[in-house]
């Protein structure tokens, strides 16, 4: 390339002629000479619709219950199991939330009847259903129209069958403020070689003068617990529809007669359009 | 003037009300109803007649793994076994463990309770946790229960100490051919 520059600009004198030459080597063809062509618009990744076929949901809602504390649970093989007894106490369908009103469709559920104290507006939501009033709702977003279970249906404990995986989410016990070795696991300091009424605290916060602050998201002492917390896939092990009674392996979060959430397995059952 | 007093009757519940001498200290009024009021459906029946889940299932459990009651009677408070007791337990498949019951626990509304047993077998001290109700057992039966008790219904303290149970088998034997 250099070659034939050189061999192309051999007639003239140095300096200035070779600066003609590049440019006559630089030429484009006019934006303006290309025909323009529509492209498709991008997709908005942040509107409701898109994010409704990103979502990985369930065909169908869950079940509201409360915990009634924990009992020994043993298998026909003799096996041993710590177990949770949730109860399913008249638990409703109250309402419908489909894409034309709210943008995504999910199954309002209501559970506890409640005979007292009831607001008007609240009254006539239940009319409307056509169930008694309740003592608390939730809502359970499912993948299409099918999903939606006609109002005034009651869904009992058998819903779930016996074997089958459930997730179980519910606002966890608090703890109050709470250290780091309590809060994040940390370790502590040394109990003994010099270590100075620090024996449970966090030690380093970060580097010296470099970032000359405190990093943001360090793990430090505050408050623990009353957070939203989902226990995964946990086996049912009964499900008495009649006495309203489920039980379910291992712990849930929450106290005594806390209100939890059951839904099928997400990971198990659930899908997304994309 | 008139069509005032006509209002004021209006408002009020019934002209026999109005001279009555309840009503002497002021005239009651009430806010008529704009609209009429929701109807409110009647709750679904009780579930349990209202019992605590908790114990009806602890009920019921209790109907499968222990119908005689044998089981329950065994942990008694008065009457049951205690610790220093000796006991044999058979499993469904007819192996057994010997031991004496060094402590147990009482669930209230689970059928978790257990009874701890102790023995020594060549001068080692071997412990084994009964699950009571667990379906895997077949019998358990009081060997000896001795005349007089140390103290404490639970007797974790006898471990290593001059209390400690021997080759508790061999005890037995040696008691019976007394």
């Amino acid at each position: 390339m250099y070659s034939s520059l050189r061999a192309l600009t051999s007639g003239f004198g140095q300096g200035a002629k070779r600066i003609c030459a590049t440019r006559g080597v630089a030429q484009i063809t006019s934006i303006h000479a290309i025909p323009s062509v529509r492209t498709t618009p991008a997709t908005l990744q942040h509107s409701q619709e898109v994010s409704n076929l990103r979502k990985k949901l369930l065909p169908r809602p869950g079940l509201l219950g409360v915990k009634r504390g924990m009992i020994t649970w043993f298998t026909e093989k003799g096996e041993q199991l710590a177990a949770t007894v949730i109860e399913i106490d008249n638990c409703e369908v109250v309402d419908h939330k489909t894409i034309e009103t709210h943008g995504y469709n999910s199954v309002v559920l209501g559970h506890i009847d409640k005979l007292k104290n009831v607001s008007e507006g609240d009254l006539r939501r239940y009319e409307k259903a056509g169930v008694s009033p309740k003592k608390h709702t939730g809502e359970f977003r499912v993948r299409d129209e099918q999903g939606l279970i006609p109002t005034g249906t009651e869904l009992r404990a058998d819903y779930f069958a016996v074997g089958q995986l459930v997730d179980v989410k519910a606002v966890s016990k608090g703890k109050g403020f709470a250290g780091v070795m309590k809060r994040h696991g940390f370790k502590g300091l040394n109990a003994s070689h010099g270590v100075s009424k620090a024996h449970r605290s966090a030690g380093s916060m970060g580097a010296s003068q470099d970032p000359g602050r405190v990093l943001p998201g360090k793990k430090m002492a505050g408050h623990m617990g009353v957070n939203n917390r989902t226990v995964f896939n946990i086996e049912v092990l009964h499900a008495d529809a009649d006495a309203g009674i489920l039980i379910v392996k291992g712990p849930v979060p929450g106290p005594n007669k806390g209100f939890v959430k059951l839904r099928d397995a997400l990971k198990l059952y659930g899908k997304s359009d994309i | 003037m008139l069509s005032l007093s006509a209002k004021g009757l209006a408002r009020c519940p019934s002209p026999a009300k109005l001279f009555s001498p309840f009503l002497a200290v002021g005239v009651r009024t009430f806010i008529p109803l704009k609209s009429k009021l929701p109807t409110v459906y009647e709750p679904l029946p009780k579930k349990r007649n209202g019992e605590n889940p908790v114990s009806y299932i602890h009920r019921q459990l209790l109907e499968k793994y222990d119908p005689t009651g044998k089981r329950r009677s065994l942990i008694d408070q008065s009457n049951g076994i205690r610790s220093g007791d000796v006991i044999r337990v058979t499993y469904n498949d007819r192996s057994n463990v010997v031991g004496q019951v060094i402590a147990i626990k009482r669930c209230v509304n689970s059928v978790g309770s257990n009874i701890l047993i102790r023995n020594k077998f060549n001068k080692l001290g071997i412990e084994v946790r009964i699950p009571l109700f667990n379906p895997k057992l077949r019998n358990i039966e009081v060997l000896h229960k001795p005349k007089k008790y140390l103290s404490r219904r639970k007797q974790f303290y006898i471990r290593n100490s001059k209390h400690d149970v021997g080759d508790v088998e061999a005890t037995l034997r040696r008691e019976s051919k007394k």
